[in-house]
């Protein structure tokens, strides 16, 4: 009862590796949300489209995700990001509980510009429950 | 224009038929009328020494030409890549089959009759290689308006396996799915005792409808779908595309960058042969053997990812060039890992080479004999170890190989341990070309920049991948993406040749047999 107990309360089951890589290779993507514009170019870039960007124009909010799960860690974001918000990294593992935790999202405020048309202005929130981030 | 490639277009314009003739760098495209299509590819074939290099079926009427069916023979010794074109009927999109005279023809055909119903009249074996059973009729998923039914498909109905009957004569039916963590495909043997009389082979179990996917993406989006094709090739097919996309746009990569990329193809064959003579003796359970290739292919992997950021080489090339250059410790790091590979295959081959009961499985074992090799056009270490002596690097150079020193290793046997050697040799050519690439490295930029492609053109690319010769065909659409790409690999052109390799041999050996060509399903399947 008490090693049930004990089992219960450990929680995520993936022990950490006991040794580290030893040739690093070409990870994830983190993510920077402080760096993050939202102009949205590397969604279109992205070959296996698992990042994505959309606007709800009434609620005035951009929503950035990258669903870390399709990503095949072949860096295009990386290349055409103006403000290195997408940043390498060599961590290449994919374990999680949920597939919630292996998406990335964050929210911008939108307002309208001189022209009317809608501008990111100000960060709302970013989500990151995962290790990549 | 070099006097070889003059004589193939002289040659070609003697010909008799109605055909149109006309040059580019290193290709030369004859336009001839469907009814005449098997009559002029064998003329082509016999008058110019050329094999069939790859085909290509494609639905062009979104480009306003109709059907259209695309034959290329590469002429080896001009070295030139000749392609026969014609025109279908968009009613009756019917051809003569090039199966009879050609029979490297075969799958190539079956292919254009499974995914774009165009019909080969006079194919002396028309069951489906592609697709399935409980394929529904008259779906062609190549056609440019084929519409994707609701629900997928079910696997219904048996295979059309004919094979051999008569008393005694026995059936083992083998995968597709097997007792290791390994690709798919059906074998079914045909036997007498313990000795094959027969097998058929059904693949394509993994076919993914790759080359429509790619279709409409642009170049940068569509390479990394082409780099997975299948793992062990992904240098090879991802620079292959590459270099097919930058034909067609007419780019020249930089200097630094031409090397670069032919350092990883020599570090790819490096790692698979190496893996792939580990794979061998693990096929006649010579356990040492096993695991020195073992080892050896992680070192190499390992390099890989500490050069490049990939055990495999994915993300290596980029449209224009490679994606990042070497780090600065790259050369010395190649160097002792190399050394260190070369003593590894050193003591691995006597290892080999001292051990009877090793060497009794080996020899004799899976022989395939010239006249095969050379009828059903093979390429790469399983035609070298036929007697063919055929290798892209050499006869139609690409990158960096014009300026390297370059021997080309040959066996005659055709058995398990020719398979097996020329691998070995090859490995010892690969280590040396590393060595020459490092010592002459070019300086400067590792990419440009790429336009976008020109509409309604077509271009071709050859590169020696550690299975052989692949070959990439790519046609650009009205508005800059891809409108038709396929991939003729290596593995692909030398499947049929493992059923014939097999005849005459126990049923134990053909685990052997089968890694000793140690070919892909993936991208075969594609």
């Amino acid at each position: 009862m008490q090693q049930l107990w004990k089992y219960l309360r450990r929680g995520r089951a993936t022990a950490p590796a006991l040794t580290p890589d030893p040739t690093p290779s070409r990870g994830f993507p983190a993510f920077r949300f402080d760096a993050c514009i939202a102009c949205g170019r590397c969604a279109p870039v992205c070959p296996t489209g698992v990042i994505s960007i959309a606007d709800d124009a009434p609620a005035l909010v951009r929503t950035w995700s990258l669903d870390y799960r399709g990503c095949v860690r072949c860096t295009a974001c990386q290349e055409v990001c103006p403000t290195q918000a997408l940043v390498p990294t060599h961590q290449t593992q994919l374990a999680a509980t949920s597939a919630r935790d292996l998406e990335g999202v964050a929210r911008f405020q939108l307002v309208r510009d001189q022209s009317g048309a809608l501008v990111p202005r100000r960060y709302l929130a970013w989500r990151k429950e995962t290790s990549h981030g | 224009m070099s006097n070889k490639l003059s004589e193939v277009i002289n040659t070609l314009r003697r010909l008799e038929g109605p055909l149109q003739v006309s040059a580019g760098p290193e290709q030369v495209t004859v336009v001839t009328a469907a009814p005449a299509l098997a009559q002029v590819c064998a003329q082509v074939a016999q008058a110019c020494d050329a094999r069939l290099a790859t085909s290509v079926g494609c639905d062009e009427r979104l480009l306003g030409r109709g059907f259209q069916v695309y034959f290329v023979f590469a002429a080896d010794r001009a070295g030139a890549f000749i392609t026969v074109q014609a025109e279908l009927d968009e009613n009756a999109p019917v051809f003569p089959s090039l199966t009879a005279r050609l029979p490297a023809a075969n799958w190539h055909e079956r292919e254009m009759h499974d995914l774009l119903g165009f019909l080969p009249q006079g194919h002396p074996d028309l069951r489906p290689l592609v697709l399935h059973p409980g394929w529904p009729k008259g779906f062609f998923p190549l056609r440019k308006d084929a519409q994707l039914p609701p629900s997928p498909f079910q696997v219904a109905g048996d295979l059309d396996m004919p094979g051999v009957t008569g008393q005694g004569v026995y059936q083992l039916p083998v995968g597709p799915i097997h007792a290791g963590v390994i690709e798919p495909g059906h074998f079914r043997f045909f036997l007498d005792g313990e000795q094959i009389l027969s097998l058929e082979a059904q693949l394509f179990y993994v076919h993914r409808g790759a080359e429509k996917l790619i279709e409409g993406r642009t170049p940068a989006l569509a390479l990394p779908v082409v780099e997975r094709l299948c793992a062990t090739c992904s240098a090879s097919h991802a620079i292959g595309f590459c270099q097919a996309v930058e034909a067609l746009s007419g780019v020249e990569i930089p200097p630094r960058a031409r090397h670069l990329r032919t350092l990883y193809l020599e570090l790819e064959r490096l790692y698979n042969h190496l893996g792939d003579m580990g794979n061998i003796c693990a096929g006649l359970s010579y356990h040492l053997g096993n695991y020195l290739g073992a080892s050896s292919k992680e070192a190499l992997v390992s390099l890989n990812a500490e050069l490049t950021g990939h055990r495999y080489l994915m993300g290596v090339a980029a449209l224009g060039g490679v994606r990042a250059d070497l780090p600065g410790h790259a050369p010395e790091r190649i160097r002792t890992v190399l050394a260190q590979a070369y003593r590894d295959l050193q003591e691995l081959l006597s290892g080999i080479t001292t051990s009877p009961s090793v060497l009794d499985r080996l020899e004799n074992t899976g022989r395939l004999s010239r006249e095969v090799a050379l009828e059903l056009a093979l390429v790469g270490p399983a035609a070298r170890a036929s007697g063919v002596d055929r290798d892209a690097r050499r006869d139609h150079p690409y990158l960096a190989y014009s300026d390297l020193k370059l021997l080309v290793p040959l066996r005659s046997a055709g058995d398990v341990y020719s398979r097996l050697m020329v691998r070995a040799d090859e490995a010892q050519v690969s280590m040396d070309l590393v060595n020459q690439l490092l010592r002459t490295l070019p300086a400067g930029p590792v990419r440009t920049d790429v336009p976008p492609l020109p509409p309604r053109r077509q271009a071709l690319s050859w590169i020696e991948s550690p299975r052989g010769e692949s070959v990439h065909w790519v046609q650009g659409g009205n508005d800059g993406t891809i409108y038709r790409y396929r991939l003729r690999s290596a593995s692909y052109q030398n499947w049929p040749a493992v059923p014939q390799a097999v005849l005459g041999n126990i049923v134990p050996d053909f685990p052997l047999v089968n890694k000793s060509f140690e070919l892909c399903y993936s991208c075969t399947d594609r």
